[in-house]
Formats: C-alpha cells, structure tokens, sequence
C-alpha cells in the first residue's frame, strides 16, 4: 500500500547540472546565483 | 537502518539505506509530514512520518515509492557508493559539458559611482581593444571542440554597454563560427540597466543577445545611495524606465545586492515594479546576494559594510528572508542544486579587458591568478585556484552539504586571507538557513 509520497522536484542529474552552467557561490558576479 | 528488500527486483536483494546527503526537516504545513530532500541530486518529496519511521527501522515502503526515492537519490543501495558519486560527481560534469562558457570583461569604465563595487580601484578608462578581441575570438574558436552544442558568452565590465561596438565586433564572428559548427550560440550582459535601451536591445539581438541580468538595490531611495551615476544622480528612475520598454524584447533577471542594514526594505522595488506595471511575468528571476567586503589591492577605503563569509549569522536570515518575500510575490528564484563554480568547470574561463585569462571574474586584475592569454593559452590552473581543495579536507569529504558547497567560494576566502589557502566553509550558512529554504521549496515549487 503506498503511503503517500508526493515529489516535488525529482533532481539533477550530472548533464543537466552541465547544461545549467556555471553559478555563484559569493553572488557577486551574476552569473547564475 | 539498512533495508532488506526481498522479491523479483534485479538485484534480488537490495539494501536500501538513506543518503549522506539526505535532509529531513518538517513539513511547513502539514503536522505529522516530512520533507526530504538530497543535496547531491537536488531533489525533494514530501512523506508522512509514520513512512519516514518505517524506512528508518529498515522496512520498505510500496514499490513505486522505493522506486522513486531512489531515483531521486534519497534512498541508496550503498551509502559509500552514494559519497564516491558526489566526490566524482564535478569530474562529471566535466565529462557531460555540453558547450563553452566564456565571461569577457570589455572595459573597466562604468558610468555608474556605486559605493561598494568589488572591482574598486581597478575601475579605469581601459576598455579591450580591437586587437585583443579579435584574438579573443580566435582562442575561443580554438577552445570549442567539436562536441560542444553550444557557446556562451556573459558580456561584463565595468559597464559592458559602454562597449556595444566589442560587444558586436565579438559576437558576430563567434555567432557565425558556432552556428557553421550546428551548435548554438547566445549571449548575456550583467548590466547597472542606464544604457539598455530598447535601441541597444534591437541592435544587439541580431548578435544573439538573450538575457540582461540587471542590478536594482530595493527602492529608489536605497538604490540611488548605492548605485549613482557618477555625477551623483540618481539611477533608479532611468534602469526601471529601460526594464519597462525592454522587457518584452529579451529576457531580463534581477539582481540586487544588500547589506545587513537595508535587506528588509529590498522587497519595496517589487511595489515600484508593479507601479509601473511590471510583475513576475516580466522577469527571468529575482535573486539577491549579500554585498562583499573586498579587503584587496583594489578595496574602496571608505566602504565597510560588506561581508567576506556566509558565515555571519544575520546573513543566513537574510539570504531565507529575501528569498521568501520574493517568492510570495511570484517571482522565480534560482533552485537549491548542487553547486558548480566557473572555477570547478573545465569549459568555463573570462578573458579580461587586456586579454588575459582568469578561471573567476572576481579575480581580475590579480595576475597571479592569471592562466595565460589569449595569445599563449590557457595554462594549468589546479594549483593557483587550489582545484579540489575540498577533495583534500577530510571536513567535507564527509560534510553533508558537500554538493551544495564544494569547499565554498574561492573569492571570499581570497578576500579574508589574501590567498586560497583553504576551504571556504559554509557549514554554519547551511545549518541554519537549508530547513528553511527547503520548506519554502515545498510552499513555492518554483523555488
């Protein structure tokens, strides 16, 4: 019996991490933050 | 608690334990729920407790459901095997990059006098000259192998629109060479918003012009006192009358950028927004980052507000705070994914104004963080940028927050310590604000 999970984002697989790009772990430059 | 599966699943038998990487927290609006959330694959589902405390005592829940939450990497067969995945996992990224990613710096002029602004002193009335570029586009032809879909190139300053003649003289040729190779090519300026006029926009989309990433301090009053004109005036007015008329044109995101005295009032830009007609509808995202304190060679002597770690405990509030206002007002915010710093990516460089490279545009002007030019090459850059530093700290080769963080930003530790001689840890950021920021995930799922 299932018990009721609900999935909200199912995650980033590795090529689509690389295909985002790159982010900004300060934010100070803008790209992707 | 392992769980031991039994039945016509290939393997027979598969022991299911929760990720390292796996976050629990309480449901924001529902008692008795939980959420669970990977940081190594970014996802998130939401289960009732008495579930969560039968996969916790070893036993499984449907099949479906074991199916999913392995997918979604939070549950693993092999808790060691999950950790050596995350170790590898930036290798790859590497491996599956799908194109060059390339921030060129045109000129350091800007016609903007902003209080606090990283680049400081370094700021002159030296922009790349026709020569450098067209060396530039050379290097940058040679670097993109025939794998590659795609190149991109983030237009950056000073002011990039200062220089709408490179920023033509660059593209063209690039746009031309990448679409002869049947990969696509565009482009994206960080701008302070005064020159994007939908005038600039139309002649610039032709060369592949996609998204402006514009910087808008809160309201009028907090804007204009960080952000001004060099002659003093005011910028506010002008940036929103551009983002009006420009909005339909190309894709626009905003950034802001606070400090610990004025973050709480940053939500009255989407009030001016709106009085001038403009909603979520208009925007790619909103996202805001804390104003960094550079202490280096090019540091403004009379800012101090700033800050060099994420550690600061306000800064975590903030980060939540901001992040929420902006979503209850519909607008998109960046997910909460694994981390990928330019520096980290194989594919990813910034040319300077003088033709110089840098894995990190935070670092211009400090030529021992140079990797060559456009003219040599790029050179080996693992040991200037400490590459994997994190890989070599014990700390987080076992930290839950690995993939979030990858031993942090290499800026801020360079701006503390003067070198990268470190990780940048940002264990205490995340202790504090990841149960917050992922129940605002499960309130907004567009967060």
């Amino acid at each position: 019996m299932e018990s009721g999970l609900i999935v909200i984002e199912e995650g980033f697989e590795a090529g689509e991490l690389a295909a985002m790009g790159a982010c900004c772990k300060s934010g100070q430059t803008h790209l992707r933050t | 608690m392992p769980i031991l599966r039994e039945g016509g699943l290939s393997p027979p038998l598969i022991f299911m334990d929760f990720s390292p990487y796996l976050k629990k927290f309480p449901h924001p609006q529902k008692p008795g729920w939980s959420v669970l959330f990977s940081g190594r694959k970014g996802s998130l589902a939401t289960l009732p407790d008495s579930a969560v405390e039968l996969l916790a005592a070893g036993k499984p829940l449907a099949d479906n459901e074991m199916a999913a939450l392995a997918r979604m990497g939070l549950v693993v067969n092999d808790p060691a095997a999950e950790r050596a995945k995350t170790l590898g996992l930036m290798d790859e990224v590497n491996r599956l990059s799908p194109g060059l990613s390339v921030a060129v710096i045109l000129t350091l002029d800007c016609n903007f006098n902003c209080r606090y602004c990283y680049e400081g002193t370094l700021k002159a009335k030296q922009a790349m000259s026709e020569t450098t570029a067209e060396q530039a586009i050379a290097f940058i032809k040679a670097r993109f192998r025939p794998e590659h879909k795609k190149l991109v190139l983030d237009f950056y300053g000073g002011e990039p629109l200062l220089a709408r003649d490179r920023i033509k003289q660059l593209s063209g040729p690039l746009k031309e060479f990448t679409e002869g190779q049947g990969a696509e090519f565009y482009f994206t300026l960080v701008t302070n918003g005064s020159l994007l006029t939908p005038r600039a926009a139309e002649e610039l989309k032709p060369f592949g012009l996609r998204v402006a990433k514009v910087t808008l301090d809160g309201p009028a009053d907090l804007h204009d006192r960080s952000r001004p004109f060099k002659n003093g005036k005011g910028s506010f007015e002008a940036i929103l009358r551009n983002v009006r008329e420009c909005c339909h044109l190309l894709k626009i995101g905003i950034q802001g950028n606070y400090a610990r005295e004025n973050f709480r009032r940053f939500p009255e830009l989407f009030d001016r927004l709106a009085e001038k007609g403009l909603g979520p509808e208009h925007f790619l995202q909103a996202t805001f980052a804390p104003v960094m304190q550079t202490k280096d060679e090019f540091a403004l002597a009379d800012f101090n507000d700033g800050c060099c770690t994420m550690s600061e405990p306000w800064l975590a509030d903030a980060a939540v705070w901001l992040r929420e206002e902006t979503l209850k007002r519909g607008y998109q915010v960046p997910k909460i994914t694994p981390s990928t710093c330019m520096v980290d990516l194989d594919d990813a460089f910034t040319v300077h104004v003088d033709g110089s490279l840098y894995k990190c545009m935070g670092f211009i002007g400090h030529t021992d963080y140079a990797v060559g030019d456009v003219w040599q090459g790029m050179k080996e850059c693992g040991e200037i940028y400490n590459l994997e530093h994190w890989r070599q700290n014990e700390k987080c080769r076992e930290c839950s927050y690995l993939p979030l963080c990858f031993g942090g930003c290499r800026y801020m530790e360079f701006q503390r310590h003067g070198v990268i001689k470190g990780v940048d840890c940002q264990e205490a950021f995340w202790d504090s604000a990841l149960e917050r920021l992922i129940q605002q995930s499960v309130l907004y799922p567009r967060g």
